[in-house]
């Protein structure tokens, strides 16, 4: 079992990490040219595949998928272990959130690796 | 009557041993300067109702007794005067988060064993120094300060009434129980460094804090419980014998 | 209590103290917007991971299609499409309103519960206002409102062009 410090320890840690691709994720789509023009398939650097042709950028969403979803999904368990308590509960919903937290990791590491190699021209 | 000031108590009744149902009665009650809200339940009691529950000793906010919901907020009934509520209607209610056994008097029995599961003695490493102590131990300036404001605890249970999250879990220890741990695991006379840290450090221990301060905000005793368990939680992680 | 209390009253007493902060000062306003943003960011990541995959093929496609390109630009025209009407804008903008405010507050409670910037224990004398309600910790609560509010009015005006 990793101990509740650990796991805290985490959290807070991810917490800072978004604090930096967050920030990156954010800037790109809103601070580097109308939301507009961003929010378009191509063309400016900044646009849906604009991100991904850049390694560093498309490497920092990875990032940033990785550290929201344990810091959310540590986050619903502390909400829902302090809802009611019984070992069941706490055995249940630590792991249907594990479970669900990888689904999620999972499934959104696909997207970036597919959206990756569109826009390196692999398709 | 003099003065001619009266308030309105709307008071919680409940009585098990009545199969009755909680409900609420009013009282009116004439004021004088200076009259606390238990001075006012003590005239209800004496006045009007004698089967009025109410728990108090000491009537000068030392022996932690008198803790109900007065207004809304966890307060000593007997530090709590009438007129800074100003208002003149006053609803009192029992403690929260706790068992009532019977009007006003809420049972403590959970809060003082969370308070003994954190161990609030000094421990020493030599047993027999535990029990027969020969020798002793100078503290400075300094090393006092540390922990003489979370001594101040009187273990009234408001801390414990107002926390979020003592309302939800019922395993959290709470902010007397975390602030008495911090009180003696900073006390330089303490040996007990590691244990206490292994008590507080699961699912339900000192991390299910949230810093919503309720605790500081209500103590009438100037502790800072929040302000302890943060200090203690920085050991944790960053101490000589963290977790 | 304890033993007789069933589901549903536990959960009621709980959203009764999670989300009526009233009465207990700035602290517990920030522990119940903590809460609330943080569940709503959460649901908003899952659903934007959910969207998002969809643009590249959904849950079914695991390999690149060979006209993965044009697929995977026509979903996304259409999907802003979808998404651009003035209830998912003003949605996005009470997101950023939570995100803003939970980063902020964030890094509050980052500091202060690892003891920084709450002040030394004293011994308390009468009307002694607690240590751990200090200054910084009021400024950075007031911090990640203001942010909240720049954001929401960042957000609206990216979307809605007001104050152009």
């Amino acid at each position: 079992m990793v101990s509740e410090r650990t796991l805290m320890l985490i959290h807070y840690l991810t917490g800072l990490g978004i604090l930096v691709a967050g920030a990156v994720h954010i800037g790109t789509v809103f601070l580097t040219a109308p939301v507009k023009e961003n929010l378009e398939f191509s063309g400016s650097p900044f646009s849906v595949m604009g991100v991904y042709r850049n390694a560093i950028l498309a490497a920092s969403l990875e990032a940033l998928l990785l550290f929201v979803a344990f810091h959310a999904f540590n986050g619903l368990r502390v909400i829902l272990i302090e809802l009611y308590q019984s070992p069941r509960w706490e055995r249940a919903v630590t792991w249907i959130l594990t479970v669900a937290a990888l689904l999620v990791v999972i499934y959104g590491t696909r997207t970036i690796l597919i959206a990756y190699s569109i826009a390196q021209g692999v398709a | 009557m003099s003065g001619a000031s009266e308030v309105l108590l709307r008071v919680y009744r409940y009585n098990p041993s009545n199969s009755g149902k909680p409900h609420y009665q009013n009282y009116r009650v004439p004021t004088f300067r200076g009259m606390t809200v238990l001075d006012a339940l003590i005239y209800i009691k004496e006045n009007l109702d004698p089967t009025l529950s109410i728990r108090y000793s000491c009537r000068m906010a030392s022996c932690g007794s008198c803790g109900m919901t007065i207004n809304g907020l966890p307060r000593l009934a007997c530090f709590t005067q009438i007129s800074e509520l100003k208002s003149k209607y006053i609803l009192v209610q029992p403690l929260r988060n706790l068992p009532v056994i019977k009007d006003l008097v809420a049972d403590l029995d959970e809060f003082f064993n969370k308070h003994r599961l954190v161990k609030p003695y000094l421990i020493r490493r030599d047993v027999e120094e535990q029990e027969n102590p020969r020798e002793q131990y100078r503290q400075s300036d300094e090393e006092l300060e540390r922990y003489v404001q979370f001594a101040y605890c009187i273990k009234c249970a408001l801390c414990y009434s107002a926390c979020p999250v003592v309302s939800t879990d019922k395993n959290f220890p709470g902010p007397q129980a975390l602030a008495q741990l911090y009180r003696y695991y900073i006390d330089t006379r303490d040996e007990a460094s590691e244990e206490r840290i292994r008590i507080v450090n699961n699912a339900h221990g000192i991390w299910r804090c949230h810093f919503a301060d309720s605790c500081s905000q209500v103590c009438p005793k100037g502790v800072d419980p929040a302000l302890a368990i943060q200090l203690m939680r920085r050991e944790m992680m960053f101490g000589p014998s963290r977790g | 209590m304890a033993g007789r209390r069933n589901g549903l009253a536990v959960l009621v007493e709980a959203l009764r103290t999670w989300l009526i902060p009233y009465r207990y000062g700035l602290e517990r306003w920030s522990y119940t917007l903590q809460r609330i943003s943080g569940v709503v960011i959460t649901l908003y990541f899952v659903a934007h991971i959910v969207e998002t995959g969809y643009v590249v093929g959904g849950p079914s496609v695991w390999t690149i299609r060979p006209d993965a390109q044009q697929y995977a630009e026509r979903v996304w025209t259409e999907t802003i499409k979808f998404l651009s009407n003035p209830l998912f804008d003003a949605g996005l903008a009470i997101i950023g309103f939570f995100v803003a405010f939970h980063t902020i507050n964030g890094i509050r409670l980052f500091l202060a519960h690892f003891g920084w910037g709450l002040g030394r224990p004293t011994r308390p004398e009468p009307m002694h206002r607690p240590q751990s309600m200090s200054p910084i910790q009021r400024a950075l609560f007031w911090a990640s409102i203001a942010f909240a509010v720049f954001a929401l009015v960042y957000t609206i005006d990216a979307f809605f062009g007001v104050l152009a």
